[in-house]
């Protein structure tokens, strides 16, 4: 059986960071990929490792570098900014196919794929193609960490009625039925702390990803599985091909 | 003959740098990264001392505590706490449950961790 539960449908900026508490989100978040590339970078200083050890340590550095930029950047990232949010058409399974492509060196480093559930044809939809494709990558990155070791992190299609849903299914621990209203109370409570058995995530990936998708007016939410969990993301459907 | 060391850390690239340090240090290490395998592993072969995290996916590092403390075949083993939460989690807290060291990986220098494996064993 599957439960779900998703974001109602707010007003823009119901759950706002104000900046001092954004600070210490980001730097907290930050904490891990630091200790990693602090514990990495000492690692390749030792004069008894040989080349393949070298390349790997050093690959390693990279990409954790690449996943705490990604995550800053997610994190940080101001509406302000884009005062108007271009939309147009798109397809879905080749964003997937994009986010798939980025995510893929990451995930081949850690013995991992992601794989685009397939679908030949879906209806395009409305959004802004990079905010998208930013939401989906730290989507991905997150669910990396959850998956089991001989499963790969699917992104799934799914045309429904009046939209388009995009999900990451990861086969890890299950995420607690209440993530939300979890989430939304460790912010009023200005208390960033883990969720409880995915301990690598403060959640505050999840609160940037729905403030990027309520800027294209669609609702990230989650679908718990016994085996796992599917974060998503509902966009609507472009209505471009009833003009035909 | 060296001693059994078993690793237990959920980011895996930390893990094997753990793990890669201690075998490098002379002793035999394994790891895993969750609670739920390193109770079967511990089963199969009783470490001598366990290194681990506190921030383990699923049942989670004080879970994993708890379980150890609850046999008596196992509560006796000596663990290392390595974590970046180092100033949430003290020594003293923690040594009803076995600990006997608390490493902030934050600070912490590669040969400290061999270093606090042999302190361990020689106490």
């Amino acid at each position: 059986m599957e439960v779900q539960g998703n974001l109602s449908e707010g007003t823009r900026g119901d759950y706002q960071l104000d900046q001092s508490v954004l600070l210490g989100t980001i730097a907290s978040e930050l904490d891990s990929p630091l200790v990693l590339l602090r514990q990495l970078s000492m690692a390749l200083a030792a004069d008894d490792i040989d080349p393949r050890e070298r390349r790997q340590l050093t690959e390693r550095l990279t990409l954790t570098s690449e996943r705490a930029l990604r995550l800053t950047r997610q994190l940080a990232f101001d509406p302000r900014s884009m005062p108007i949010i271009d939309l147009e058409p798109v397809n879905a399974v080749t964003l997937c196919q994009e986010v798939a492509r980025e995510l893929s060196p990451l995930f081949m480093a850690h013995g991992r794929s992601i794989t685009v559930h397939p679908r030949s044809k879906t209806p395009l939809m409305i959004a802004n193609r990079k905010l998208l494709q930013r939401l989906l990558v730290g989507l991905g990155d997150n669910a990396l960490h959850y998956g089991s070791d001989d499963k790969p992190i699917q992104l799934t299609i799914q045309a429904r009625a009046d939209k388009m849903r995009i999900g990451v299914r990861d086969y890890g621990p299950a995420v607690p039925h209440d993530i939300w209203q979890r989430l939304d109370g460790r912010v009023a409570r200005r208390a960033p702390v883990p969720l409880p058995r995915r301990p690598q995530t403060s959640g505050l990936g999840l609160i940037a990803s729905r403030r990027i998708a309520d800027l294209m007016g669609g609702v990230v939410g989650v679908t718990r599985h016994r085996d796992g969990a599917t974060f998503y993301v509902d966009m609507r459907l472009s209505g471009q091909m009833s003009l035909l | 003959m060296s001693a059994h060391v078993l690793v237990i850390e959920s980011e895996p690239w930390m893990g094997e740098h753990f793990e890669q340090t201690l075998r490098r240090a002379g002793f035999t290490a394994a790891l895993t990264s969750n609670a739920y395998s390193a109770i079967d592993m511990i089963d199969e072969s009783k470490p001598e001392v366990i290194v681990m995290g506190l921030l383990l996916s699923g049942a989670g590092g004080l879970g994993l505590l708890h379980e150890l403390q609850s046999y008596s075949d196992t509560a006796d083993i000596p663990i290392i706490v390595c974590t970046n939460a180092a100033a949430v989690f003290s020594r003293d807290e923690l040594a009803p449950y076995g600990v006997r060291m608390v490493l902030d990986v934050g600070v912490m220098k590669p040969e400290e961790l061999p270093a606090a494996v042999r302190s361990v064993l020689a106490t």
